[in-house]
């Protein structure tokens, strides 16, 4: 074998090897952050449940200490993308924190605060949280639950724009330098699915706010697929509070 | 390359496949853990914010 011979059989197996790095590369992105994904966020939902439960049920919703960045601080429920659906909301939207589940723009309102709860999502791969947000309907509801109680928005209609369309996370959604007067919900996510071309926004205002103390009326919590608050049940022990989370797993 | 590889292995032919498969098994292991999520993070294929150009950036 010449020298060159041999030079052009190693730059081929290089080759090779690179095109099989690429593929271990593309399953893992479309196929294994899933898998990896549903398991840790069913496990930090849990984990909220447990550490809400523990805490005592008398803060005002809007007055939560402001999470850190990359703390896990509440969890959203979208009752339209099933009754159990349940995703963890960390502190922060860098893409790191978009893989462990929904990211809260950092600056933006806190759950049921006035101004704007921004969050995003994926929409594929990690879980894809956002997986089927163009199934959202206007008039759906989102719940936002947190250390304090719940924040029920009703949504509005979604619609696709550009990339830096960022007057969407304003305190008055799409006005900016209007001082807001309401609290709204913002979902982002990326449009179409395996791309990054666009994104699909969805705005809401809060519609209701429910202690934790007060817990969620039976109604709304049979479509969440949670337990009903202690006094829309009729009972006023706070102890069915530690069991939601076993029937919020997807 | 690969063929090198192959003769510098010790043992009999059903060793070296297995050294190889472990060697595989390594090298993909190193990937998932620290490569794959490491280019994850730098092309530009799965953003899912809105964000001002940074000249204006207000929020994100």
């Amino acid at each position: 074998m010449t020298p060159l011979s041999r030079l052009v059989g190693v730059f081929g197996e290089l080759l090779l090897t690179l095109g099989a790095l690429v593929l271990a590369f593309v399953a893992w992105q479309l196929w294994w952050t899933d898998v990896a994904a549903n398991a840790s966020q069913r496990e930090a939902v849990t984990g909220l449940e447990r550490t809400f439960a523990d805490q005592p049920a008398d803060q005002p919703l809007a007055r939560i200490p402001t999470p850190k960045p990359g703390e896990a601080f509440a969890v959203l429920r979208l009752p339209r993308l099933g009754t159990g659906y349940a995703t963890p909301v960390y502190e922060g939207t860098d893409k790191r924190t978009l893989t462990q589940g929904v990211g809260h723009y950092r600056g933006t309102a806190l759950p049921g605060e006035i101004g704007n709860f921004a969050v995003a999502g994926h929409r594929m791969t990690y879980g894809g949280p956002f997986r089927m947000m163009e199934e959202l309907r206007a008039g759906d509801l989102a719940v936002v639950e947190t250390v304090a109680g719940y924040a029920v928005y009703r949504l509005g209609p979604s619609y696709i724009t550009s990339p830096d369309h960022f007057v969407a996370l304003e305190p008055t959604p799409e006005q900016p330098g209007v001082a807001p007067t309401k609290a709204s919900i913002t979902l982002t996510a990326c449009h179409p699915k395996y791309a990054s071309t666009y994104r699909m926004i969805v705005h809401g205002t809060l519609a209701h706010t429910y202690p934790r103390s007060q817990g969620l009326p039976a109604d709304l919590a049979r479509q969440l697929g949670l337990p009903a608050g202690p006094t829309a049940s009729g009972k006023a022990t706070t102890a069915p509070t530690t069991t939601p989370t076993t029937k919020a797993g997807r | 390359m690969y063929a090198a590889l192959w003769r510098h292995l010790p043992g009999p032919t059903w060793v070296r496949a297995l050294l190889m498969l472990v060697l595989v098994v390594l090298v993909l292991a190193v990937c998932v853990q620290w490569l794959f999520p490491w280019v994850a993070d730098v092309v530009p294929f799965n953003e899912q914010t809105v964000e001002a150009p940074s000249s204006v950036r207000s929020v994100g």
